[in-house]
């Protein structure tokens, strides 16, 4: 071989020239691995309800759950809180209001006769006692009023009971239920009414009155119900289940694993066809148990993401994750 | 000095060899007890600070808790800048001092001035502490514990009670991270409906909790004889005491805590946790103090953890040792190195019997061998330099050298004793064997100065690079002057005391009795065509250059670790449970991979940890079963492969190590780096944002990353001040409320055996999940009535900053990008014109420009400089060897012929350049230089001592006389260097392959050329004469 090459020293040259050549050319094609193992960021677009493509594979290994979207109705609650009402001052003011009837019935009389006496001073002084006696009586009726409104006050001074209120506790409950200053709704004819928070265990509450003022330990309103049966004590706290609706409101229940909120608002991953998953803007107003009823209408056949969602939102913002080993040490 | 040296080692030849007897057994002894750590200590002078601040944002910590501890430590002595990265939760600062500063003393500093922040910080923030002192690899080793049987919080409270401090307790250990687990609080878990139903504020329970559970020093009784010291007991202190507080009395009737709040034994909130195999479990990582050994440390915890065994196994706890283990990589490097060096030295051997035959010469040249490098090491020991892969590298690589001055001592020593013996006045063997060795003796010190100074620009090396490669640079330097001595003495005295006796024989090498024929015609054909072959050695030359400019380049090659480490991030804002959840899916599918023995994740951080790491980040532990570097890759091509297509996450992997040296390598990883600094955030963002436009509009750009992003979902508490002065309720008292239902307040601290743990007020779990449970927390007014927080406030959900970065006390933000065309130069001026013209900046913000590039750019500016200047010292060296400026010329244009098969082997091996290629080019270089001086000083022996004609009669006797010592030397050089060179795709011979490659490659084409194109050249225009007597 070296007698070859110092014979024909420039077809050494040549060939080892054109050997380095293609050397040279073959490893510059040759794709060096990666480096940087980063993903290319991913421009976000303009449009915020990009599709997002996984492969039905990718989407079993990534662990991607979905959820049917299941039309259902639902009243939506809010959950306030009351307590029975004490039934001692209830009869208390009952008997202080016909105490004071009788009285004002008696000064009444003393008037008359003194009218029929012809004494003028004793009319002027049975008057006055019986105007005293009366503005009493108002009183404590306005009083009463103010503490339980006209309602429950007329039903208390009821000779012959007529109303619906049963004021003995036997039949019936009577309770109040406060609400927050800013509550703007009306208070519905029904409401649910339990000893604690669980509503399977509700019965049903009618309206009776609102109370005209704010009670003083306690900010907003106070309205007075009354339930059909007597299983609560006087006094007891309650948990009221207060309608935001007057009807069930139709929609699809988002458990709370599927929502995502981002920027002030709530979105949802819902899967398009077999690969294809688009995010979608929800509104939170009408919480359940267990999700958010979701009024507008949501479709896709497949569901919704209800596990891997943050998982696809930080697919699609994948430019805003940071570079956490991009450390300026040294 | 030279001669007497020499004259005095043969004369006191007895003394000489017992004296390196004694030597090779003192450094086979040090050798064998150093201990044997990975890298040599690589991190900057730092001093790392963190601050837990729980509950408060990153805003937050950044204004009450980064900037004051950054004030106050500013102006320390030694400071070279401060870096502080503020999150949720937590504050990170890093002080960064000198190069020459000494770490102690910088701790020392620190710790004085955080004292001085006592008080001035708020008062939920816990001290700031300095993070312990840890080794640049820092961690030794990670356990995991899982079990079927134990729930979280049982195998948390083993671990921090039982396994952390034994652990602990180990010498060398800095510090135990714990990731996962439950962290047992004994919490008070309020719900708004029995508050609300009783007429409670949260406040109402925290009271009543702390006042509970308040333990008061009650102090000592003493009258004239005794003193006793008061003790109480009873407090309550676990659940079922806990629910029998009373709150307070509604008529007459006692209302009981555990009426209205549920009390039990329950997880902290969690800011990390962990799984192994896919199993919830317990991650801890050792960490290693500075300058710690990693062996050795590693084998004392295992030795630790050893008495554990039983506990666990009675437990039904499952202990995963290791989940990463730094010293196997240690172990089996050593182990491959050792065989390297085994194999090598049996190379040595039989070249230099087969060149010589002689087995007494073979083994005088031999001996320099392990004699050099035991010594280097001692030397290296001695000076405190601690034994670790790029030292024994260094001297891996120097085992084909040190024997090279051995060889050519022996040689020549050899050589003339035979001619002496056939000569007609012999002289005595003395003056014999000393006028050989004084004949090469000054080209070999020159010589052998000549590689040692081809290595010195490698020392001054800044950053991870100087750190890295200064230690492999020291080794080999101090490895070459031992063989130097050992040559100027040991190898003189065998001579006399092995060869002095012995009669030279006839017998002449087969192997040389065949080559130098062919290689006297081949020189004789080659000598007749000078131009053409100077021509073809320029255009090799010229190609050889284009090639190597044209090669990709890589800082260090793929170290093959057994393991790999793997980082994932989501999103910020995404929480911890989610992150197990990725992670488990993805633990399943490396699990598949053929090859991945055990893998484990960690999420979140660490109590104590000095990482700024939130929910949204993991990090796995991927162990290798035993496979080659081929195998390996493999692997790692799978593990990307599964990452890149996995949706929603970031990610890297690598190895351990090389993970750390990015961490901590020179400037930043990117190529581009703008810096923007300033006050405002805001602004910066816009500006950064207007930057990275700008930076868009430049074809050439790709991969533009903001750094510092505002990502992180906030739930924002706006307070509603006129609702808060209708009622009489101050702020505080909201702000309180919030943070006791969420972050929970501790009211007190609870006794279990020796174990604690906090007694919390906190809100349950089930509504702390629901943003919409702020809204009913019960908040008392200046009346007594109770307001639901949802009508002092306004909660809505925004974004927030996820974390805030600080530089040289001021804000900052950072815009990075790849430029695709490689210019990089071009860029930054371009980029930088358009930037000052578009954009306006003030004092008090304004951008820096810089990055990988412009660091790679200053490195390189230095390393020329140095390179140049020690390029002069050689040329000074050669010409002090020659004495000619023209055959100074001549010898240096040998060196283009060793970069021609440099680049070839490189080729060949991999098509990277890293710094282990460089490092190799370099030791070609003074190789090479050696052989070149070796020729040119014998061709000026024949003629000025010989009294040769400079003829090509000369030409070829001298080509043919040198021929067995440059055959020899490159030989024993390229089999040492070939264990290293093949499959150096292995543990430990990574960086020291492409070395040996490099060094393989130029060696045969230097060496071919050196015996063919240099008595060509020096044919034709060398100048050899007799000196003129004056």
């Amino acid at each position: 071989m070296l007698k070859i090459l110092a014979l024909k020293p420039f077809l050494f040259q040549t060939t080892l020239i054109l050997g380095l050549l293609w050397l040279n050319l073959s490893m510059n094609t040759v794709q060096a691995a990666a480096d940087n193992d980063r993903d290319t960021p991913f421009l976000p677009t303009s449009d915020p309800f990009l599709s997002l493509s996984l492969s039905p594979a990718l989407q079993k290994s990534a662990g991607i759950k979905i959820h049917p979207l299941v039309i259902t109705s639902h009243q939506p609650e809010v959950i306030r809180y009351g307590r029975t009402l004490p039934q001692e001052p209830l009869l208390q003011f009952k008997s202080d209001y016909f105490q004071q009837q009788a009285r004002l019935k008696k000064a009444y009389r003393q008037k008359q006769l003194a009218k029929t006496q012809h004494s003028r001073l004793q009319a002027e002084a049975d008057n006055a006692q019986w105007l005293a006696e009366s503005i009493t009586l108002n009183t404590v009726r306005s009083a009463a009023e103010l503490q339980w409104g006209k309602t429950i006050v007329s039903a208390l001074t009821e000779i012959e009971p007529s109303s619906n209120i049963d004021f003995s506790g036997r039949s019936k409950t009577l309770l109040y239920v406060d609400c927050p200053v800013t509550e703007k709704r009306p208070m519905p004819a029904t409401i649910a009414i339990a000893h604690r928070a669980h509503r399977s265990q509700a019965v049903t509450a009618t309206l009776i009155d609102p109370k005209p003022t704010t009670p003083p330990t306690h900010s907003g309103l106070r309205f007075f119900y009354q339930t059909a049966t007597p299983n609560f004590l006087p006094g007891q706290p309650l948990v009221a289940f207060i309608p935001l609706t007057e009807q069930a409101i139709s929609g699809i229940v988002i458990p709370e694993t599927a929502i995502i909120q981002h920027l002030g608002q709530h979105f949802i991953y819902l899967k398009k066809d077999e690969t294809t998953f688009n995010r979608q803007q929800i509104s939170v107003n009408h919480p359940v148990p267990g999700g958010i009823l979701v009024t507008a209408p949501l479709t896709s056949p497949y569901g919704v993401v209800t596990r891997g969602a943050q998982m696809l939102f930080s697919e699609e913002f994948k430019a805003g994750i940071p570079e956490e080993n991009d450390n300026n040490d040294d | 000095m030279l001669a007497f040296l020499v004259r005095s080692s043969i004369r006191f030849y007895s003394v000489i060899i017992t004296l390196s007897v004694i030597l090779l057994a003192y450094g086979s002894y040090r050798l064998s007890t150093a201990g044997l750590d990975i890298f040599p200590e690589f991190a900057p002078k730092q001093v790392i600070i963190q601050t837990e601040a729980p509950g408060f944002s990153a805003a937050q910590v950044e204004i009450q808790v980064s900037t004051p501890i950054e004030t106050a430590l500013s102006g320390l002595m030694g400071l070279t800048t401060i870096r502080s990265e503020s999150i949720q939760g937590l504050s990170i600062v890093t002080a960064l001092f000198n190069e020459n500063s000494d770490i102690y003393r910088n701790r020392q500093q620190v710790t004085e001035r955080l004292a001085s922040l006592n008080g001035r910080l708020p008062a939920t923030v816990q001290m700031p502490v300095p993070v312990p002192l840890s080794s640049s690899s820092a961690t030794v080793l990670t356990l995991g514990l899982s079990s079927a049987q134990q729930n979280l919080m049982a195998l948390r409270t083993l671990v921090d009670w039982t396994v952390v401090p034994k652990i602990l307790t180990v010498p060398g250990v800095a510090d135990v991270n714990v990731f996962g687990g439950e962290l047992k609080q004994l919490q008070i878990q309020i719900h708004p409906e029995p508050l609300h139903r009783y007429g409670l504020s949260v406040n109402d329970i925290t009271e009543a909790a702390r006042q509970a559970t308040h333990t008061a020093q009650a102090g000592f009784i003493e009258n004239t004889n005794q003193r006793f010291t008061l003790n109480i007991s009873g407090l309550p202190q676990r659940p079922e005491q806990l629910k029998k507080i009373v709150i307070k009395t509604i008529e007459g009737q006692p209302l009981l805590l555990g009426e209205v709040a549920t009390v039990t034994y329950a997880p902290a909130p969690a800011i990390g946790a962990a799984q192994v195999g896919g199993k919830e479990g317990i991650v801890l990582m050792v960490i290693g103090q500075y300058g710690a050994n990693t062996l050795s440390v590693s084998k004392a915890v295992e030795k630790a953890l050893l008495e554990f065994k039983p506990l666990f196994a009675q437990q039904n706890i499952d202990f995963h040792n290791p989940l990463f283990r730094p010293a196997d990589y240690i172990e089996t490097s050593l182990s491959n190195i050792t065989g390297h060096l085994l194999l090598g030295s049996f190379f040595v051997v039989l070249v230099l019997y087969l060149f010589l035959y002689n087995g007494r010469t073979a083994l005088i040249a031999a001996i320099a061998l392990p004699l050099s490098l035991s010594m280097a090491a001692v030397v290296l020991l001695e000076a405190g330099v601690n034994l670790n892969i790029m030292v024994l590298g260094g001297l891996a690589i120097a085992l084909g050298e040190v024997v090279d001055d051995a060889i050519i001592d022996t040689e020549n020593i050899f050589r003339r004793l035979k001619e002496n013996q056939l000569s007609n006045n012999p002289q005595s063997t003395f003056t014999v064997i000393y006028n050989a060795s004084m004949e090469v003796r000054s080209s070999v010190v020159y010589a052998s100065f000549i590689v040692a100074l081809a290595f010195v620009p490698l020392l001054t090396l800044d950053g991870v690079a100087g750190r890295l490669f200064a230690p492999l640079g020291t080794a080999y330097i101090s490895a070459i002057l031992m063989s130097l001595l050992v040559a100027l003495t040991l190898t003189p005295a065998l001579c006399f005391w092995l060869l002095r006796n012995t009669a030279p024989t006839e017998k002449r090498s087969p192997v040389m009795l065949f080559i130098q024929p062919h290689y006297l015609r081949l020189l004789s054909r080659i000598s007749l065509h000078p131009q053409r072959i100077i021509i073809f050695s320029i255009a090799a030359c010229l190609i050889g250059s284009l090639v190597l400019l044209n090669l990709g380049t890589k800082f260090l090659p793929e170290l093959r670790e057994g393991h790999y480490i793997v980082h994932t991030s989501s999103i910020p804002g995404t929480a911890l449970t989610e992150s197990i959840r990725i992670g488990g899916a993805l633990t399943q599918q490396f699990l598949t991979i053929e090859g991945v023995e055990s893998v484990s994740q960690w999420a979140g951080r660490a109590e104590r940890g000095a990482d700024t790491y939130g929910s949204h980040y993991s990090e796995f532990e991927v162990r290798l079963k035993p496979l080659s570097g081929t195998e390996q890759q493999a692997v790692l091509n799978q593990l990307r492969q599964i990452l890149t297509a996995f949706p929603g996450i970031l990610f890297e992997a690598n190895t351990f190590l090389i993970e750390r040296v990015d961490e901590t390598i020179s400037g930043y990883t990117a190529p581009v780096v703008v810096n923007l600094y300033g006050n405002d955030l805001n602004t910066l963002d816009l500006k950064a944002q207007q930057i990275a436009d700008m930076m868009a509009s430049f074809p050439e750009a790709s991969n533009i990353q903001l750094r510092s992003t505002a990502a992180a979902p906030i739930l924002a508490i706006q307070l509603n001040l006129d609702q808060l002065s209708r009622w009489g309720i101050s702020p505080q008292q909201v702000s309180q409320t919030i943070s006791t239902a969420y972050n929970g307040a501790r009211v007190g601290q609870g006794l279990s055996g020796y174990q604690t743990y906090d007694i919390v007020v906190n809100l349950h779990p089930r509504l702390k999940e629901q943003p919409r449970s702020i809204a009913q927390l019960p908040i008392r007014s200046a009346s007594g009535a109770l307001v639901p927080l949802g009508e002092l406030a306004t909660v809505t959900t925004t974004t927030g900053r996820y974390n805030i970065l600080h530089q040289g006390a001021q804000r900052l933000q950072t815009v990075t990008c790849h430029v695709n065309n490689g210019d990089l130069g071009g860029f930054i001026k371009k980029l930088k014109s358009k930037v000052f013209q578009d954009l306006s900046f003030d004092s008090t913000n304004y951008p820096e420009f810089t990055g990988a590039a412009v660091a790679q750019n200053k490195a390189r500016e230095e390393l020329i400089l140095y390179s140049l200047l020690a390029g002069a010292g050689i040329l000074l060296l050669i010409y002090l060897a020659l004495g000619s400026a023209r055959h100074t010329l001549l010898t240096l244009a040998n060196i283009p012929f060793s970069l021609v098969g440099g680049v070839v082997a490189v080729l060949i091996t991999g098509a990277t350049l890293s710094i282990s290629s460089i490092v190799g080019f370099i030791t070609l270089f003074g190789i090479t230089v050696r052989n070149s001086i070796m020729l040119v000083s014998h061709y000026q022996q024949l003629v000025q001592q010989e009294n040769h004609q400079w003829d090509f009669d000369t030409v070829l006797l001298g080509a043919q006389q040198r021929l067995p010592s440059i055959l020899m030397t490159a030989l024993v050089t390229i089999l040492a260097m070939l264990p290293l060179a093949i499959n150096s795709d292995n543990a430990g011979r990574e960086i020291m392959g492409p070395m040996a490659a490099i060094i393989i490659g130029g060696l045969v084409s230097s060496t071919i050329l050196n015996l063919l194109l240099l008595p060509t050249l020096l044919l034709h225009y060398g100048r050899f004469s007799k000196p003129t007597p004056d």
